[in-house]
């Protein structure tokens, strides 16, 4: 619920007039001119960064589809949906796993390159709710970092009472709002100065 | 596995953990972007903004850790129930929710 209300907030922020509307070039924001060569290290950030978005994008199809298939289960594999859902949800979780650490660790190492540069523009941009955004970010992925264990342990138990019941569809569910919320405002960042830039 | 159990209280005390490193600024390194130098500890800015994201992690996971190994270490028997491992989590995402509103509400 706190990822979802956050994303809303976003959302109704962008569509309202509070963003700051001025040109770049009256905000005192010294900008790279098109001419300038990147250097290695802005390369690498670039590639990392490309990694950490595709990794995001398998990890986004794993717990999509194992939540699914937790809480939207078919009995016939019908069509396109319906193949979705009919999936044997545990089948996943390694997956899960693993792809929320590559793309974690991946994010913690390009996350200095946004601190020094992006976050000190959003701040002179006065774009407080992306750069809250990002925090908010941070924080539910951390989060949801530390849940991978018992996340792990829910669904290797072979136990099918109400209390796992429970605790599988609240935690792949919380991982998976988390996982959303976290790739959109990634990808509104990535793109910010086009979006917001003008 | 030897500790599957207590994963559940790991996840609960992790969370609580990392929102106490977070909003009392208890960073186990500190990391300063601009000087690529790693500091024991939390370091105040020198140039450039100084990072403690890794330090809260870092915090939460050493502080989470040693209690989950006391607690299993005295009552490895005991089971954790299973609520433990995901209402402390959702409650403090709901905390940092709060703490964060005033990026939106201003």
């Amino acid at each position: 619920m706190g990822a979802l209300s956050l994303l809303m907030a976003l959302i109704k922020s962008l569509s309202t007039d509070k963003l700051d509307t001025r040109p770049i070039s009256s905000l005192n924001i010294s900008i790279k001119s098109e001419s300038a060569k990147p250097k290695a290290g802005a390369r690498l950030i670039t590639f990392l960064l490309i990694c950490h978005g595709l990794m995001a994008v398998a990890l986004l199809g794993a717990i999509s589809h194992q939540t699914m298939a937790l809480h939207l289960p078919a009995r016939k594999k019908g069509a396109f949906i319906g193949r979705m859902r009919a999936v044997n949800p545990a089948v996943y979780t390694n997956a899960v796993i693993i792809l929320y650490l590559i793309v974690f660790i991946l994010g913690a190492i390009i996350y200095p390159a946004y601190r020094v540069s992006v976050r000190t523009w959003l701040e002179a941009a006065r774009l407080m709710t992306l750069s809250g955004s990002f925090e908010a970010k941070e924080q539910l992925v951390t989060l949801g970092l530390g849940l991978l264990p018992f996340y792990w342990h829910i669904w290797r138990s072979q136990q099918s009472d109400l209390h796992t019941r429970i605790a599988r569809g609240v935690t792949t569910s919380f991982l998976c709002a988390v996982i959303w919320g976290s790739f959109l405002v990634g990808h509104v960042l990535n793109n910010v100065r086009g979006l917001f830039g003008q | 596995m030897k500790y599957d159990t207590m994963f559940g209280l790991f996840g609960a005390l992790f969370s609580v953990f990392y929102f106490i490193a977070v909003e009392e600024n208890f960073a186990l390194v500190t990391y300063h972007p601009r000087l690529h130098q790693w500091v024991w500890g939390t370091d105040l800015a020198i140039t450039g903004p100084a990072m403690y994201w890794y330090g809260w992690i870092g915090t939460a996971f050493v502080s989470a850790a040693l209690i989950t190994f006391a607690v299993h270490a005295i009552a490895a028997r005991k089971l954790i129930p299973h609520w433990v491992g995901w209402t402390i989590p959702m409650l403090i995402s709901g905390a940092f929710a709060y703490t964060l509103r005033g990026f939106f509400f201003h």
